[in-house]
């Protein structure tokens, strides 16, 4: 192959369509020096709160749509141009042979759609300074925006013109969509209800269609049995790859005890959350560190982990978790106070256990947490637990960009720090918090928010979310948690948004792998004694909330 | 480049065919395309491929040149396989169709520029030549140039790199005399170093009839006839007869003599196997009272056309040669 011609062919495409090329790159530009999140799906409504974005995320909306359009229209234009469904296209007795064409155009997409894109967007997230690692983002980065690359480059290569790939697109989403359906549907006929993984199922067929379509091109000129083979096996790949496109995870394919047939301790243990079921087991937490000098002004942050359960038939598992889900982050926290100068008498005990709480959403829903590992019947299984890497992280530098470890770490620090507020009968100079986090998309991590002391005392939380992206989860944000009728109109300029925006109490556990995926969750904690109910007195940002929680640790060290 | 363009066409003339079909065969769902199709292109000629429109012309030159592929047999375009032809082969072979979709967003010079690359032995100062030659404005975007200067940048196109084969497909439908006969000129002057070959595919004989050394014709996708134009045109002959009374033409007639008519004490008809001696021979065995024997030759057009409108009467039935060239 020779690389002369497929940057020749490069040039050529790009040169075609300099204007719309010109316009992507404008838009991915604006983006890059005005929008503060190009990694979390941005909602319109959060605009109501905070007037200052409505120009972010209206441009954020359009620029999204534009992009996609442009997009579509850019890659449309190189593929049709050396059409390889055409026995009339140009290129078809010229030395450009279909591998100079298959690299030229798959070069030209990973360059204009992901590469550049994604390189803007992790210089974005460099330059905010939020901590982000690297090797953590990067391969979500570029997913994100080579889902778009690849979808558009697949229904591009079957169609003849524009007109017929968005044409073509739609048995496309009735695929994923039946596919979708049809695992939903034995999953819950087995009795499992297991959260049907869209977007692995979406992924995988993009990647098979995309497959597919290459093989099918090569069938137009050799009809070998082999490719044949290869095309047929391709399309039943999802059958095969069925047990993971339904998220039928280890518990399932092992039978092991389901929810419904464990101990499970329901009650009021928070009040009045009816739909809320936990359970306990217990974890050795091997402390792999010793924590020396540690910068008060500094949280540590897990980075890494390694769980390794044992079942009861004596099976073994061990999981190093790279990434921090909704691990227990206790023992960190317990540290962190403990190097605070933090009184933190009576709660090593707890920090080290881990009190594991799950929501049930459904009545037969799993007790797994996390996507695969953790759907392990927990109450089968003994655990160990063990951070491995910690990061130190100034107190400062937490900012909604972060992975949910950090809210976590944010959340529950408030939370002990209530206790020591409780124990003490001080008044804690945190009364009303916004805290807010946005979650990047395709982040499957969890999140614990769980206050149980303030419940039903002093605070009212009002659990802000998204008809739009409760739909996109399935619906699983819905109640996991009692809503209440407030007596306060909320918000109080807008009345029809209750309906979308309800208050509920704050003893929720958010599920976050079956709940707001793409969203951004808002917890509006009010100090219902001192503040009201005023939204406007209550808007703090996250940083906010960081500095407001150090300068609370120091004034009471 | 000139050495290396002559060793290219002394190596043609000394092998195999520049284009060969063997059984070529084009068969879609319920019909037969191209059937059994054995042609020969000799370095050095030029070939015409005729026929009415949907005989298996164009097909047959897709399958050459490896955009579909043929249900059965093979071609070869510089010995090299029509199924797998190399860039290499594609380097040395030009293709024209009518149908041929251009990037017509690029200006002529843009396009000149974008193939050059591919082409090891593109000739600018041919290129600009054949430009200035065919008055093309190099800064006009091919989407905004005529038909007939669209044809002419598909010819430069082929033409820039010196290519030993030339594939043209209905190259002169629809242009106006003067395109049709720049374009000839552009192809006598691109044969002229001698040992070229083209195929060129055709439904009207007069495109073809001053530039082709040989003629085959194709009708419901099987090639009919096969032949040098001039042994064609010796072969084939307006016959003239004045007879001394006037008489019904006889109801068996020798199967060489198609078309024929009688008016009166005249019989005309186009003798498929004509020959001087054996002709007037035998037109005085089957005719009584000959007084005179006349024979005209025919144009390439008229025997064309005879031979179709014969071979459609007769159906099935050859034009009274073989097929192999």
């Amino acid at each position: 192959m020779d690389p002369k011609l497929i940057v020749n062919n490069i040039i050529k495409d790009f040169y075609s369509t300099r204007y719309a090329l010109i316009g992507f790159a404008a838009l991915l530009l604006i983006r890059f020096l005005f929008l503060s999140n190009p990694l979390a799906t941005q909602n319109l409504h959060w605009a109501i709160f905070y007037p200052g974005w409505v120009f972010p995320l209206v441009f954020s909306m359009f620029s999204h749509g534009a992009m996609l359009l442009l997009g579509l229209v850019i890659v449309s234009k190189w593929i049709h141009a050396d059409g390889l469904n055409d026995d009339e296209s140009f290129w078809s007795t010229r030395p450009a042979r279909e591998k100079h064409l298959f690299t030229a155009k798959l070069s030209a997409v990973a360059i204009a759609f992901i590469i550049v894109p994604a390189f803007l967007d992790l210089i974005l997230g460099i330059l905010y300074g939020a901590g982000w690692n690297l090797f953590w983002v990067l391969p979500n980065v570029i997913w994100i925006h080579g889902l778009h690359a690849v979808v558009i480059l697949f229904l591009a290569s079957i169609s003849s013109n524009l007109g017929r790939m968005i044409l073509y697109a739609v048995p496309m989403i009735a695929l994923a969509a039946a596919y979708s359906v049809m695992t939903a549907g034995i999953t819950l006929g087995t009795g499992l209800v297991l959260s049907v993984n869209w977007e692995f199922t979406l992924k995988l067929i993009l990647f098979l269609g995309f497959a597919s379509a290459y093989v099918v091109q090569s069938l137009r000129r050799d009809r070998k049995t082999a490719i044949k083979i290869a095309a047929l096996s391709i399309f039943a790949a999802p059958l095969v790859a069925f047990p993971r496109l339904s998220d039928y995870r280890t518990q399932a394919l092992e039978n092991v005890t389901r929810i419904e047939n464990l101990e499970i301790e329901q009650g009021d243990y928070i009040g009045s959350l009816n739909q809320r079921s936990e359970t306990y087991f217990r974890v050795n937490v091997k402390r792999a560190f010793k924590l020396l000098d540690q910068d008060p002004n500094r949280i540590l942050v897990p980075i890494k982990t390694e769980s390794e359960l044992t079942t009861s038939s004596g099976v073994r598992q061990t999981f190093d978790q790279r990434w921090v889900r909704n691990t227990p982050i206790h023992p960190l926290l317990y540290e962190t106070l403990k190097k605070f100068g933090y009184d933190t008498n009576g709660l090593e005990e707890k920090a080290y256990d881990f009190n594991a709480e799950l929501v049930s959403l459904h009545p037969k829903a799993e007790l797994a947490p996390y996507n695969n590992e953790a759907s392990l019947s927990l109450k089968n299984y003994f655990s160990e637990y063990r951070v491995t890497s910690l990061e130190e992280v100034p107190l400062k530098r937490f900012t909604p960009y972060r992975n949910d470890s950090d809210l976590v770490s944010i959340v529950s620090m408030i939370r002990y720090y209530s206790v020591k507020q409780n124990e003490d009968e001080r008044i804690l100079p945190l009364r009303v918090f916004i805290t807010e986090t946005e979650f990047a998309p395709g982040f499957n991590t969890g999140s614990y928010l769980t206050n149980p002391y303030e419940t039903g005392k002093r605070l009212r939380v009002y659990f802000l979310y998204d008809p739009v992206h409760k739909l996109l989860a399935g619906g699983s944000v819905r109640p996991h948690s009692v809503i209440e009728d407030s007596q306060e109109p909320f918000p109080p300029f807008m009345p029809n948004l209750k309906r979308a925006y309800r208050p509920v109490n704050f003893n929720l556990v958010h599920r976050r792998d079956q709940a707001i995926d793409r969203g951004r969750l808002k917890l509006l904690i009010l100090d219902l004694e001192n503040a009201g109910s005023r939204v406007s007195e209550s808007q703090w940002t996250f940083s906010d909330l960081s500095e407001q929680i150090a300068r609370a640790i120091d004034n009471s060290s | 480049m000139e050495e290396d363009q002559m060793t290219t066409l002394v190596d043609t003339e000394t092998t195999a065919p520049a284009i060969e079909t063997r059984s070529l065969s084009k068969r879609y769902k319920n019909c037969d395309a191209v059937v059994d199709v054995n042609l020969n292109v000799e370095p050095g000629s030029i070939y015409a491929l005729l026929g009415p429109n949907g005989a298996g012309k164009t097909t047959t030159l897709k399958m050459l040149m490896g955009i579909i592929k043929p249900t059965s047999g093979t071609g070869f375009v510089l010995g090299d396989h029509s199924e797998s032809l190399a860039s290499e082969t594609y380097q040395r072979t030009g293709y024209v169709s009518e149908n041929q979709k251009m990037p017509k967003w690029m200006t002529l010079d843009q396009l000149l520029r974008f193939l050059k690359p591919y082409y090891p032995s593109w000739d600018d100062a041919l290129a600009q030549k054949l430009v200035e030659d065919y008055d093309l404005p190099l800064d006009r975007k091919l989407k905004e140039m005529s038909r007939g200067m669209q044809m002419k940048v598909k010819f430069l196109a082929a033409l820039a790199y010196h290519p030993d084969v030339l594939v043209l497909d209905e190259p002169f439908s629809g242009l106006d005399p003067v395109t049709r006969e720049e374009c000839n000129d552009a192809l006598l002057a691109w044969s002229e170093p001698g040992g070229r070959a083209a195929l060129i595919s055709s439904h009207d004989i007069e495109d073809v009839e001053r530039i082709a050394d040989s003629v085959g014709i194709i009708e419901n996708g099987r090639l009919e006839l096969s032949e040098d134009v001039d042994s064609l045109k010796q072969r084939v002959r307006r016959v003239s007869i004045a007879l001394s009374e006037s008489i019904d033409l006889p109801r068996s007639l020798p199967s060489s003599w198609i078309s024929a008519k009688s008016n009166q004490r005249f019989i005309e008809f186009f003798d498929t196997e004509f020959d001087d001696e054996r002709t007037e021979e035998l037109i005085r065995a089957v005719l009584p009272g000959v007084e005179r024997v006349d024979n005209q030759t025919m144009t390439l057009r008229e025997i064309y056309i005879a031979l179709v409108k014969q071979s459609r009467k007769e159906t099935g039935g050859k034009y009274g040669s073989e097929t192999d060239s």
